[in-house]
């Protein structure tokens, strides 16, 4: 016996519908706990205006309780649906988007690809208000800029609300009205994040090569960068080759900056030797920095790549470059010894280089969290996962999507991480227990018990948790109550 | 003598005994039993008349069925029962009829055309039949057998109930009997915000078992006299051990842990004062001979709040034969919080509401002094009562109370003010009705 309960949208109490509801089904999982929740009334059990007044809860907190009082699933109610003859009408949050953006390839001659582009972020503030805000990107192809725009004014103006959508039903249409409630995770779905920590790289097709120590004219050569945000360096990588036999090792250092040049001061260097050098080609070639070299967001630093050795005409290096000036997040230089300064190349270019930062899964899923949530009241990362990845997303994804993907690297020992949002909506990452400690036991009739062999209260499920079970263990990745009437 | 009428509490349409209408000249019942929850039945009517005659029965039938149908598809008006009374005392049952509809039996239409008619009133009703509601006598040590409102106090120690009991040899009932409480502020000045209600039930030859503890009693801690705690003490713990720890206990004797019998009970932590931590977490968790046996989910100890809310877990946790007594256990209270600066608590004491039978009301409209709730198992409605009016003032997460036939019953209460505060020097006054049911008649 569950009984059900809402809040409003600000996480209040308010007053109940006054209906009787029955949770027909209850799903948990590993990624996020509470996950999603079936609700109906019955045929007869409801009146013409309920269902309209049920579809101005969208959003509003539920929370599902068991007999002992004790709250077993939460989230939010994200559709209402209900038969009309054989008709079915429904209104859900799912197409709602109240802050559109598009990404587009611009118009191009045939045969040849248009450059990606994006519009800005058209918001309904109305809509965000009520519900929060829900963002959508929507992917096109061959758009002007007009075009772009429109088709996402289009978009805010049709799903800023909920609306209702009507579908002829195949069989014979029932009676009963629906609720379907989603746990607080997947409001995690609603805005979008593109981490950029992880990587600064003008990675063009080359164009150019540029001598490096062959004279005292290029004894070094120096790339600028400024991260948008905080960046822990952890290597750099350029195209390079070597003429001759040069013995000395090629050399990178991260410089701070003296007025649009590199000012000498060295934050962290790294050095390969010319062994791994190759002499055909322009391959990248790895620098790797430990300790990592951390830079401020906003600060600008320079590449400075150089020879350990003196110049020579015939052992020297050749680095790829980028004539075309892709990269407009910095700029070349070359340090010219004979005149003691640092100069520009002519023609000019950028270095192709790709500097990449790496940060342990559990801070980027803090970031991440930081960035994308809105309704959630907090979260915590049970210790450090251990693993170290690159904070870098190409093109943005859902907040979501990308705490998903930090949680399924699991932990630096092989062990997987699981997160729960509790009850007062704190976002719970921990490590999954080991197979064999404090195991949960399932009996041949289905019924649960704890690992003191306690039998579990109506509701509570022992996902995240190794169950011991007559044909061995398992671990529980999911689980859905039916509730049988 | 059977008697049967069709009505809601005020006025009754009768089918069978005193008081049947002119032109209905018999009504055939027999009544059936179903799935433990509704059951479907018919009334066989025999109406003979003028066709006005006829046709006004008809018409009063119908109007009956328009109500019943509407009250449970729209919840509007009032609940419509069909009485029942077949003793010669007249005791009158009443089981609510939740759907209706009138069906001709065979070959009407000749009939009707002799003056004469049969129909068949179909219903589905509850599958059970309840008594007039009567004043449950109940005791604490602020009164013996009262009906005109108990008073009840907000902890139990040596002075004060948080209960009533309900007497066995009170209540005549074969089923579960529903429970009408009514539940009024009696603090001064006080508010009642949030209320558990819990009942512990028990046959007349056992004994309840110690469902209060107090903060003093447990072992840790430094005991602090406070004439505004429950017996007039905390128990103050101080700890900084960053992770769990164990802060502390309290014995459950062999006795009491017998007495319980494997039932479930809500744990309710009361704090003397206040914390301001935000990080937190409690839980319990039942030790015997120092080996694990129950540990309870960590619980935020929302700073917000005077108190604490664990799951509900079963005393003792697993089960036992019940041959011999239960072995004592000693129940923790762990607390963690991330990092190691000093914390302190201070716990008044721990309740075990059990939950034989349990409710739950979120407060809405806080309920001042002379202010009412009222939880109707009957009609199923739960409402308060502000200066004569109804109001919804609650929402019932838990709600409809009932006690067991041939058992002594003891309810709990456990209730915050507008602060978040569960003072033990508030109090209540509780009255409580029942209505005895039965399946067969």
């Amino acid at each position: 016996m569950f009984t059900l309960t809402f809040g409003s949208r600000e996480f209040g109490r308010m007053t109940q519908p006054g209906l009787e509801f029955t949770v027909q089904e209850m799903r948990w999982t590993v990624e996020g706990g509470c996950d999603r929740a079936v609700i109906t009334i019955p045929g007869g059990g409801w009146r013409a205006e309920d269902p309209a007044n049920l579809a101005n809860l969208l959003r509003c907190p539920v929370t599902v309780w068991n007999e002992h009082g004790q709250a077993v699933w939460w989230g939010y109610l994200n559709s209402v649906a209900w038969d009309e003859g054989v008709y079915r009408v429904a209104h859900s949050l799912d197409p709602v988007a109240n802050r559109v953006m598009v990404r587009y390839t611009t118009l191009a001659p045939a045969g040849q690809v248009g450059e990606v582009s994006q519009t800005g972020w058209a918001d309904d503030l109305q809509s965000q208000a009520l519900f929060g805000v829900k963002e959508l990107i929507i992917e096109r192809s061959g758009l002007d800029e007009e075009a772009a725009l429109q088709v996402r004014d289009m978009a805010l103006a049709e799903g800023a609300f909920p609306r209702a959508r009507v579908s002829r039903q195949t069989g014979a249409g029932g009676d009963s009205l629906r609720l379907e409630c989603l746990g607080w995770v997947h409001s995690l779905k609603w805005r979008h994040v593109q981490p950029l920590a992880g990587m600064i790289a003008n990675t063009p097709p080359q164009l150019g090569t540029q001598n490096l120590g062959n004279t005292y004219s290029d004894l070094w050569l120096a790339q600028s960068i400024t991260p948008l945000e905080d960046m822990a360096i952890r290597q750099v990588e350029v195209r390079l080759r070597k003429v001759g036999s040069p013995a000395d090792d090629a050399r990178i250092q991260v410089q701070t900056d003296n007025n649009g040049v590199p000012s000498g001061t060295s934050l962290g260097q790294a050095l390969v030797s010319p062994a791994a050098v190759t002499s055909e080609g322009y391959p990248w070639l790895r620098f790797e920095f430990d300790p990592a070299v951390e830079v401020a967001q906003g600060t600008q630093v320079w590449l400075v790549l150089g020879r350990s050795g003196q110049p020579s005409q015939v052992n020297f290096y050749l680095a790829g470059v980028d004539e075309s000036m892709a990269f407009d997040g910095g700029a070349f230089r070359i340090y010219n010894h004979a005149v003691t300064s640092w100069v520009a190349r002519s023609p000019d270019c950028d270095l192709l280089f790709r500097v990449t930062a790496t940060r342990d899964t559990g801070e980027q899923l803090q970031a991440v969290f930081a960035l994308g949530n809105q309704f959630l009241s907090g979260m915590v990362v049970e210790g450090e996962t251990g693993v170290e990845s690159v904070p870098y997303l190409s093109r943005p994804a859902t907040c979501h999507a990308e705490v998903l993907r930090l949680l399924r690297m699991g932990t630096g020992d092989q062990r997987r991480l699981i997160a729960t949002v509790s009850q007062d909506r704190c976002l719970v990452i921990n490590t999954a227990p080991v197979a064999g400690e404090a195991d949960w036991v399932v009996d041949m009739e289905g019924r649960y018990y704890d690992a003191r062999h306690n039998r579990l209260m109506p509701g509570i499920v022992p996902v995240g948790r190794w169950v011991r079970t007559y044909g061995g263990v398992r671990f529980v990745e999911k689980e859905s109550m039916v509730v049988s009437h | 003598m059977i008697s049967l009428a069709l009505g809601n509490g005020l006025t009754w349409l009768s089918l069978a005994g005193s008081g049947v209408p002119s032109g209905l000249i018999g009504a055939v019942y027999d009544p059936k039993t179903g799935d433990g929850r509704t059951v479907g039945e018919r009334i066989t009517l025999g109406l003979r008349g003028t066709p006005a005659q006829v046709n006004e029965l008809l018409a009063r039938l119908e109007e009956k069925i328009a109500l019943v149908n509407r009250h449970t598809r729209e919840g509007v008006g009032t609940p419509l029962y069909l009485r029942v009374s077949c003793d010669p005392e007249v005791t009158y049952y009443y089981t609510h009829i939740l759907q209706a509809s009138l069906e001709p039996k065979a070959n009407s239409l000749a009939y009707t055309s002799g003056g004469s008619l049969g129909v068949d009133l179909v219903f589905t009703r509850a599958d059970h039949f309840e008594g007039g509601q009567v004043a449950l006598p109940l005791s604490n040590r602020n009164g013996v057998g009262v009906t005109g409102g108990l008073t009840v106090n907000n902890h139990a120690d040596s002075g004060h109930d948080n209960f009533v009991f309900v007497d066995a040899d009170d209540l005549q009932t074969e089923l579960p009997a529903t429970l009408r409480l009514e539940v009024t502020n009696a603090t001064v000045g006080g508010t009642v915000r949030d209320l558990w209600i819990g009942a512990f039930q028990y046959d007349r030859l056992s004994v309840p078992p110690q469902l209060a503890y107090e903060g003093e009693s447990a072992t840790g801690g430094t005991d602090v006299s406070d004439a505004a705690c429950s017996g007039g003490a905390f128990k103050q713990v101080n700890w900084s051990d960053e992770g769990w720890a164990s802060l502390l206990s309290w014995t459950l004797s062999a006795t009491n842990l017998s007495r319980c019998q494997g039932r479930a009970s809500l744990p309710i932590l009361r704090l003397a004062n206040a914390h301001a931590y935000e990080d937190l977490q409690l839980k319990l968790v039942l030790k015997a001979g120092g080996i694990i046996l129950y540990e309870g989910a960590p619980t935020w100890a929302d700073p917000q709040l005077g108190y604490v809310v664990f799951p509900a877990l079963r005393l003792p946790p697993a089960s036992l034969s019940g041959v011999l007594s239960a072995q004592a256990q000693v129940l923790h209270l762990y607390g963690n919080k991330p990092n190691s600066d000093s914390y302190t608590l201070d716990l008044d004491d721990l309740q075990l509401l059990p939950q034989d039978a349990f409710s739950h009301y979120q407060g809405l409209v806080n309920l001042a002094q002379g202010d009412s709730l009222v939880d109707d198992a009957f009609s199923g409605l739960v409402y308060g009562i502000q200066g004569g009016y109804e109001l919804s003032t609650h929402i019932p997460i838990c709600k409809g109370l009932h006690v067991f036939a041939e058992n002594n019953a003891r309810l709990v209460f456990f209730w915050t003010n507008a602060d978040g505060e569960a003072l033990p020097g508030d109090a209540i006054s509780v009255r409580a009705y029942y209505r005895r049911r039965k399946r067969v008649l």
